[in-house]
């Protein structure tokens, strides 16, 4: 597996084609009004990547201590 | 009678206790305060004129009875309009097709009525809570009251304007990236999100589970207290909120928090600083290394959560939400499950991080937010709405991510008058030393007792 990970290169065509996938139809002019803000999410997943993460212990909470 | 617009909670409590005036009285007060002024502010979305008045003469009715009325006796307090008031809508600043109408009251609000509160109506905020500007499209912009072309900050922007205007001595607001302590901050009052899951947030409309926090907008540090130990049942910590700062240690996280800022608010945070070192608290640099990827694990999680929450509304009403919340709520469904993990990961690596920092100090200190109020004109705009989003929630954001207690107080204005606030922020569950600090600050500083001119 190799990841596509430029979140800039993401188009409106692809994002038409990930709403989809997932059984969202959206109006053109909703998939254009949405497309930099999920590229702007990409881009910030792909910080925190680089967040040394595996150093954790693999055991996880979803709240706050 | 108007003296009282702008008393402390406790002092109006006091003063009712004491009999020297009734609960009543201050009701009316304020009501009618209400009446002439919001009109220029759009604060409140309902007025509760009738129901204020009734729950006033039983704080009477109780003291001539001789039982106790509550530590927050006769108090006028307003609630964000997203926080169940029974027989009341709760609009969440929405459409109306989304409007619900309560049957019972949200915990907070019955604690605040047993503490003898007089609830005086519910506040506007920005579309679910979802942004800083208020600007709204189904309930008009609320306006702060130091310049009404200004944005008052939010969500809880009605809660902090109608606190600013004298129209009520505490509010309630919801905080899930910097909601209560963004408007406390540019409309000049004091407002304190508490550590995670103290006070509880059923009966109110979430945004991100994982985020929200729900807590008080007062006047001063003390009063936040106050309402913080109504709202979470727990003894009031006066004692230690009294106790002066000599000898506590202030971390400067001066990394990211302290960078790219306003010169008249690094100026005014700078001053502040140098103020509580007078006290004799110790400022120390500290590094928290990854502090500035905290706003990326919160976006993640609060956009994945919101799209869950609004998924039904989203598919068959997406009309009727506003475009920049529409913006918000629709990106939210293209985030990988694996990114929202991702993003959770971030958020215990995160907050190890906050609290190992937090072991060398007693709290941290920064600016609230980067800039003071931007003006109303044009932040309805989705670009714009989104772009203050990022600039506002910039400093608030990791206290909602690590659950940590973070308060906001008034620290100077700028030439053209606009408030500017600091952030304090402690460890998990020490609201108490967080409130001592901004409590000592308030004591030798008189930013918080500032009023706007409404007329």
């Amino acid at each position: 597996m190799t990841e596509r990970n430029d979140p800039a290169t993401l188009t409106r065509e692809q994002l038409e084609v990930i709403a989809r996938t997932r059984g969202y139809e959206f109006s053109p002019d909703r998939l254009t009004a949405v497309l930099p803000e999920v590229r702007r999410l990409r881009a910030l997943a792909g910080r925190l990547r680089m967040l040394p993460l595996d150093d954790l212990p693999p055991a996880m909470t979803f709240t706050p201590p | 009678m108007e003296d009282l617009w702008f008393a402390s909670a406790s002092e109006i409590a006091r003063r009712i206790t004491g009999r020297s005036v009734t609960a009543v009285e201050v009701a009316e007060a304020f009501l009618k305060h209400i009446a002439v002024h919001d009109r220029l502010l759009n604060s409140f979305l309902n007025v509760m004129t009738d129901q204020a008045l009734d729950a006033a003469q039983r704080v009477d009715d109780a003291l001539r009875a001789g039982r106790p009325p509550g530590p927050l006796a006769g108090v006028p307090v307003a609630v964000k309009d997203l926080i169940d008031i029974a027989g009341m809508p709760t609009t969440a600043g929405a459409h109306r097709r989304f409007h619900t109408m309560a049957h019972e009251d949200a915990p907070v609000v019955t604690r605040l009525r047993d503490a003898g509160a007089i609830i005086v109506g519910k506040t506007g905020l920005h579309e679910f809570a979802y942004g800083v500007t208020n600007a709204n499209p189904h309930a008009g912009s609320v306006r702060n009251p130091w310049d009404r072309s200004r944005t008052p900050g939010g969500s809880s922007g009605g809660s902090a304007a109608a606190v600013a205007a004298g129209f009520c001595a505490a509010a309630l607001g919801s905080d899930t990236g910097g909601s209560i302590r963004i408007p406390a901050s540019l409309c000049g009052i004091t407002g304190l999100k508490p550590t995670y899951g103290t006070v509880p947030t059923s009966g109110v409309v979430p945004l991100s589970w994982a985020l929200d926090h729900l807590g008080p907008l007062t006047r001063t540090a003390s009063d936040a207290g106050l309402l913080f130990s109504v709202l979470a049942a727990i003894p009031r910590p006066a004692e230690e909120i009294g106790r002066g700062i000599a000898g506590l240690r202030i971390g400067i996280p001066r990394h990211f928090f302290w960078e790219e800022l306003d010169p008249e608010v690094e100026a005014a945070c700078r001053q502040a600083v140098g103020t509580l070192a007078a006290q004799g608290a110790a400022v120390l640099d500290v590094v928290i290394p990854h502090a500035q990827d905290a706003g990326a694990a919160a976006t993640l999680i609060l956009s994945v959560e919101a799209a869950a929450y609004h998924e039904r509304r989203l598919r068959e009403h997406g009309e009727a939400f506003g475009e920049d919340v529409r913006a918000k709520l629709d990106r939210g469904l293209f985030v990988s499950a694996v990114d929202y993990i991702l993003a959770q990961r971030a958020r215990a690596f995160l907050t190890r991080e906050f609290i190992q920092t937090l072991r060398g100090i007693d709290v941290l200190v920064t600016p609230t937010t980067i800039t003071p109020a931007a003006p109303l004109e044009g932040s309805d705009q989705t670009a714009s709405s989104l772009a203050m989003s990022q600039e506002y929630t910039r400093f608030t954001y990791p206290f909602n991510l690590t659950g940590l207690p973070a308060l906001s107080v008034p620290c100077g204005f700028t030439a053209q008058g606009l408030p500017i606030g600091l952030q304090i922020a402690g460890r998990p569950r020490d609201e108490a030393t967080v409130l001592r600090v901004g409590h000592t600050y308030q004591q030798v500083t008189e930013w918080h007792l500032r009023r706007p001119t409404l007329d």
